[in-house]
């Protein structure tokens, strides 16, 4: 019965709003009911995670488990952002500041750090894997692609040199067509298999 | 007259023919027949006369039959072998079918491989579903119809020829073997009609395994079985209990499975049992770090870019090329009439806000003081990041429409929202007025090419006539780069490259030109570590605990 109820509602749902597509002006109303109730349960479910985070975290400092510090620094940085936000409001100049000077820096380093990893992956494939054809296709079209990116080369668009590099600059834009492509085709088949109840994440299937 | 009958079709040619007339077969080792000096014999000398020296191998049933009477009608009636409906014609039916039939009922290969086959088909064919059953068992029909023609119009070319007594069992081999030739469907392997020939040895084997014999071969394993010659190794005619194969039982079918299929399962097994083995811990040692490397490549990677940071241009990097898009997004902006009102869509996350407050500050420094301008954002972080971004540029934002979560509302919101006013009832408030007022220009800074495409997608249809620009990352520009070439987006900067060639072609402070610099020292430092690395490195495998 649940498993009916289920799909029986996603159905409903999603055949609903397909329809709002061709059938603003009637149902408009349905369609704000739908939304809105699929905000309050998206915002509900991510204030689920949050409490399931905040209270793994006072479990871990209650028990005195290890990497306790970072818990505490966590909540501590999640109280601090909590209370501000709701004493200076977001508009607040201070409490932009304040969020932003943390999150900015920390974002980014984390950035720079994963492209440092990028690369050391990228010495531990050749070490690992050896000089296989694949791997020696990676490291040449990575260093290529770098060089590309570099704007150390620049040409005329009109001489021989220019049309050749924009044929190869061209290349990934080949790849990204195709993922565009596959990522529509696969938006469509996955909203038809959810509609036909083929895929169930809803009920655990 | 004396006459050749071609042994393929039966149709007679004269004497001089070289080559059947009808069918174009040779007649070059045709016997010639009289067929006046048979009739005129008919009657006085049945035992000899009536069949030629040729055919004096045939069966005793065949002898029998022309001894005993002509088939009235010339038709052959169907041999009824379960002996149904005997008794309601034993009246009407002649005498020589009499004899057929009793021979039937005695010797039960007398009624020929042939119609053996076809009834071991029939049986083989009541197992099979209804469908296939139709179709078999008018196939079948059909063979038997055409057989039945054949048979008679052979027994009638054979019917002038005398007779020569009881035939001995080669004499009824052959006599058989004429029978097949004369159905045409049941030839031998090197005839043309080996496909019905092949169908029909399927279903008799079919019948012999379901009778209990079962191909030879390795055990559970599929070999190919060639039913051709195992139907010709066993020419002669066979037993077949007829009206029995219903009451036999049906033997489970096995799993037929190809070598190579089993040796997938073989496989599958062993890993499945392998999951389970207890195998030793190899003990993970770390090796020496080379921190002396580390270190090197800290220092140049780190102080090349600062150097570049703090000291001005490097004049040994080539200056960036202005691109077409970026000059296309500048364009738009500059064109805008006054009292124009631009939208500004906040859609990155804080890690790219460096980047992108500098790819879209070449483009907002242009925008024309009358210009009213609104915001939106999309992400989590855009009201704040937006605010920091527009109060760096001294832009005082006309109407900020607030936060619209774009990840749970989707791109059907915005579709909706866009094309009716009615629908966006539904909105947030702040992000319903964004419906309500026309734009006459959109610029949309992004960090996702996923995010971005929703916007475009939605946009460039609803509102095809509002120019549509990207201020976005050089890691989503080349997803987003063919919705320029296709014209749905009016132009696109991705990335500091484009901004520092803008920048430059204005003649601005060197701020994006001196981190387009800095990206670009290091880069080459990656690359000069990449292939470095490399090169130091060509060991062909690697050893566990080694480090680089």
């Amino acid at each position: 019965m649940k498993k009916v109820f289920g799909i029986l509602t996603v159905l409903l749902v999603g055949l609903t709003v397909l329809s709002g597509y061709f059938f603003q002006a009637q149902l408009s109303p349905v369609l704000a009911l739908i939304f809105q109730t699929g905000l309050v349960l998206f915002s509900a479910a991510g204030l689920i995670g949050i409490g399931y985070l905040l209270v793994l975290h006072i479990r871990r400092v209650i028990r005195g488990e290890k990497r306790i510090i970072q818990s505490v620094v966590l909540l501590i940085a999640f109280l601090i952002a909590l209370i501000a936000g709701f004493v200076l409001t977001p508009q607040s100049t201070l409490y932009r500041d304040l969020i932003l000077n943390v999150q900015i820096p920390v974002e980014a380093s984390l950035l720079a750090v994963l492209a440092v990893t990028l690369l050391y992956a990228s010495l531990r494939l050749i070490r690992v894997r050896g000089w296989t054809p694949m791997s020696i296709a990676f490291l040449g079209s990575a260093v290529f692609s770098l060089v590309l990116n570099s704007g150390l080369i620049q040409v005329s668009e009109t001489s021989l040199g220019g049309r050749i590099l924009a044929f190869l600059e061209r290349l990934p834009l080949v790849g990204a067509r195709g993922i565009l492509i596959g990522m529509a085709l696969g938006g469509l088949v996955m909203g038809l298999r959810y509609l036909l109840s083929l895929d169930r994440p809803y009920g655990g299937e | 007259m004396p006459f050749l009958i071609c042994p393929d079709c039966g149709a007679e040619n004269p004497l001089t023919a070289e080559i059947c007339q009808v069918c174009g077969a040779s007649l070059a080792d045709v016997i010639p027949m009289d067929m006046d000096n048979s009739e005129a014999d008919d009657g006085e000398n049945d035992e000899f006369t009536l069949f030629s020296a040729e055919d004096k191998d045939l069966p005793e049933l065949l002898n029998d039959l022309k001894q005993d009477h002509e088939p009235a009608g010339g038709g052959l009636p169907e041999i009824d072998l379960a002996g149904e409906g005997e008794s309601s014609e034993v009246d009407d039916t002649p005498e020589w079918l009499d004899v057929i039939r009793k021979r039937a009922h005695e010797e039960l290969d007398a009624a020929g491989e042939m119609t053996q086959r076809i009834v071991a088909a029939q049986e083989s064919l009541t197992r099979q579903n209804e469908e296939e059953r139709a179709d078999y068992a008018s196939w079948i029909e059909e063979l038997r119809k055409e057989t039945r023609e054949e048979a008679v119009s052979g027994t009638e070319g054979q019917e002038e020829e005398p007779l020569e007594g009881p035939a001995p069992e080669k004499a009824k081999k052959d006599w058989l073997s004429r029978v097949r030739k004369a159905s045409g469907k049941l030839e031998t392997h090197d005839e043309p009609n080996a496909a019905s020939r092949n169908l029909l040895d399927w279903l008799v084997a079919l019948e012999e395994e379901q009778t209990g014999g079962m191909p030879s071969g390795e055990a559970g394993v599929t070999q190919p079985v060639d039913l051709r010659q195992r139907a010709h190794a066993d020419e002669s005619t066979r037993e077949v209990r007829v009206g029995d194969g219903a009451q036999q039982a049906v033997a489970p079918k096995r799993l037929d499975l190809s070598r190579e299929e089993r040796e997938q399962a073989d496989l599958l097994a062993t890993t499945i049992a392998d999951e389970s083995t207890a195998r030793p811990v190899q003990p993970i040692t770390f090796g020496r770090r080379r921190w002396w490397v580390e270190f090197i490549l800290a220092f140049f990677l780190i102080g090349g870019i600062c150097f570049v940071l703090f000291s001005g241009r490097l004049f040994l990097l080539p200056e960036p090329p202005v691109t077409s898009g970026g000059q296309a997004v500048l364009n738009s902006v500059a064109d805008l009439p006054e009292d124009a009102e631009l939208l500004l869509v906040f859609d990155y996350q804080p890690a790219f806000a460096g980047e992108l407050e500098w790819v879209a500050a070449p483009v907002l420094e242009a925008l024309p003081d009358s210009v009213k301008v609104s915001v939106i954002s999309t992400s989590a972080s855009g009201p704040l990041l937006a605010d920091s971004m527009l109060e760096r540029l001294e832009i005082i934002p006309a109407i900020d429409l607030g936060y619209l979560p774009a990840e749970a509302f989707g791109a059907y919101g915005l579709a909706a929202g866009l094309a009716s006013t009615q629908a966006a009832e539904f909105l947030p408030k702040g992000a319903s007025e964004l419906f309500e007022g026309e734009f006459h220009g959109i610029l949309i800074l992004s960090d996702n090419a996923e995010r971005a495409r929703v916007w475009v997608e939605q946009l460039s249809v609803l509102t095809p006539e509002t120019p549509l620009n990207l201020l976005v990352t050089a890691q989503a520009g080349p997803m987003l780069r063919p919705y320029v070439d296709s014209g749905q987006v009016t132009g696109m900067m991705a990335g500091i490259s484009d901004a520092a060639g803008l920048e430059t072609s204005r003649t601005q402070g060197p701020n994006a030109s001196q981190r387009w610099q800095a990206y670009q020292v290091g880069l080459l430092t990656l690359i000069g570590v990449l292939i470095l690395g490399v090169l130091l490195n060509l060991r062909g495998g690697a050893t566990q605990g080694d480090d680089i």
